[in-house]
């Protein structure tokens, strides 16, 4: 087994730059998104489309940046 | 890899991919994300996971002796294997996995360079099989506290001239904007740096393709922030994980001859109760900047 279709994109979530990993194993497709700065996961999903997995990642991903703790 | 300080400490994918099931090595997955090594790994790699087999559970630690044993025995890991470590982003926990094994005096460890995610962006083969090693017997050493800093040994180093620190977290999370990396939930009650670390986000020591910069382009990095190898130097981040990566290029890249991990790091500084804290990008940094 090899992984197949390996992606890399960069975009913005919330003011937040992220890296936006994807790739195939098998019949499954996964999605890893990361901070780019300092390079943490901040969610990852899988699904039977790249676009399944894409999407059900950035859900999750937008949920957790929108509560990244800033000083008041 | 031949010009750094100690090129053995680093192997290439390559070499993994004509090593994997020599029977001599052992290949350990470590990753940030702990789930990861399941979706499928290096063929005849165990998997590690970092907030449970590589620490302390009970009190914050790293791994007691005791336990290290148990899990090197139940790893096959014998005093004279040579353990491969490899994981996602970078290697930051395959890092982490490395100082704590320097720590406990394990002579022959490595980290494969680029990671993980160079092994899956080169569509090498992977498995979801999960090796059972056979059980072998480890005798580690007393740990050796010289690789780490405690907050007491940090608060002395403030004010010494001989010492050096780099914070290798973001510039946000250095200068105070943020408190957590963005959408990582554990915080601090305080945002900044401590007095007189230089900032070095970690991951400029890195190329693109997760490998490790060169030798030159590294010392150049460091050294143009005084961070220097005639200095004792201090590496810290939130929980140290980070921190172990830049340990690794300090150590064995460029070869400094003395560097710690202060492991406690921002989680245990930003929290402390009248410690001093210095925020924004300090006016030294600000005229090399301008400059």
């Amino acid at each position: 087994m090899n992984t197949e279709q390996y992606n890399e994109e960069f975009s913005e979530l919330n003011g937040v730059k992220v890296r936006t990993v994807t790739y195939k194993i098998g019949n499954e497709f996964y999605c890893h998104i990361y901070n780019v700065d300092p390079g943490a996961t901040v969610a990852r999903a899988s699904g039977s489309t790249v676009e399944t997995a894409k999407e059900k990642a950035l859900e999750k991903a937008k949920g957790r940046i929108k509560q990244t703790a800033k000083e008041n | 890899m031949s010009d750094y300080a100690r090129p053995e400490m680093l192997v290439s994918t390559e070499w993994v991919d004509q090593h994997k099931f020599d029977p001599h090595v052992v290949i350990v997955e470590v990753d940030v994300d702990t789930q990861a090594y399941e979706e499928g790994h290096v063929p005849g790699a165990l998997g590690w996971n970092w907030q449970t087999q590589l620490c302390d559970t009970l009190r914050r630690d790293v791994i007691s002796k005791t336990d290290l044993e148990k899990l090197f025995s139940e790893s096959g890991i014998s005093n004279d294997t040579t353990v491969i470590l490899y994981g996602d982003n970078n290697n930051w926990f395959a890092a982490w996995a490395l100082w704590q094994m320097k720590m406990y005096g394990h002579e022959d460890v490595r980290i494969m360079n680029g990671g993980r995610k160079k092994w899956l962006a080169e569509g090498r083969v992977i498995t979801k099989d999960v090796r059972q090693p056979e059980r072998s017997t480890y005798k580690a050493s007393e740990r050796d506290e010289s690789l780490r800093s405690y907050l007491n040994q940090v608060h002395s180093a403030m004010m010494a001239n001989d010492y050096a620190m780099v914070d290798v977290r973001s510039v946000d999370e250095f200068t105070g904007k943020i408190l957590s990396p963005p959408g990582l939930p554990e915080t601090c009650q305080r945002g900044g740096h401590i007095p007189g670390a230089a900032n070095i986000p970690w991951v400029q020591a890195c190329n693109d393709d997760g490998t490790f910069k060169s030798r030159e382009d590294l010392e150049a990095l460091y050294m143009g922030k005084g961070i220097s190898p005639d200095k004792k130097i201090i590496a810290y981040c939130r929980i140290g994980e980070r921190s172990s990566h830049t340990w690794f290029v300090l150590k064995y890249l460029l070869g400094y001859p003395t560097v710690s991990n202060y492991d406690g790091s921002w989680t245990e500084w930003g929290n402390l109760v009248g410690a001093p804290v210095e925020k924004g990008i300090p006016a030294t940094a600000k005229k090399e900047m301008a400059s």
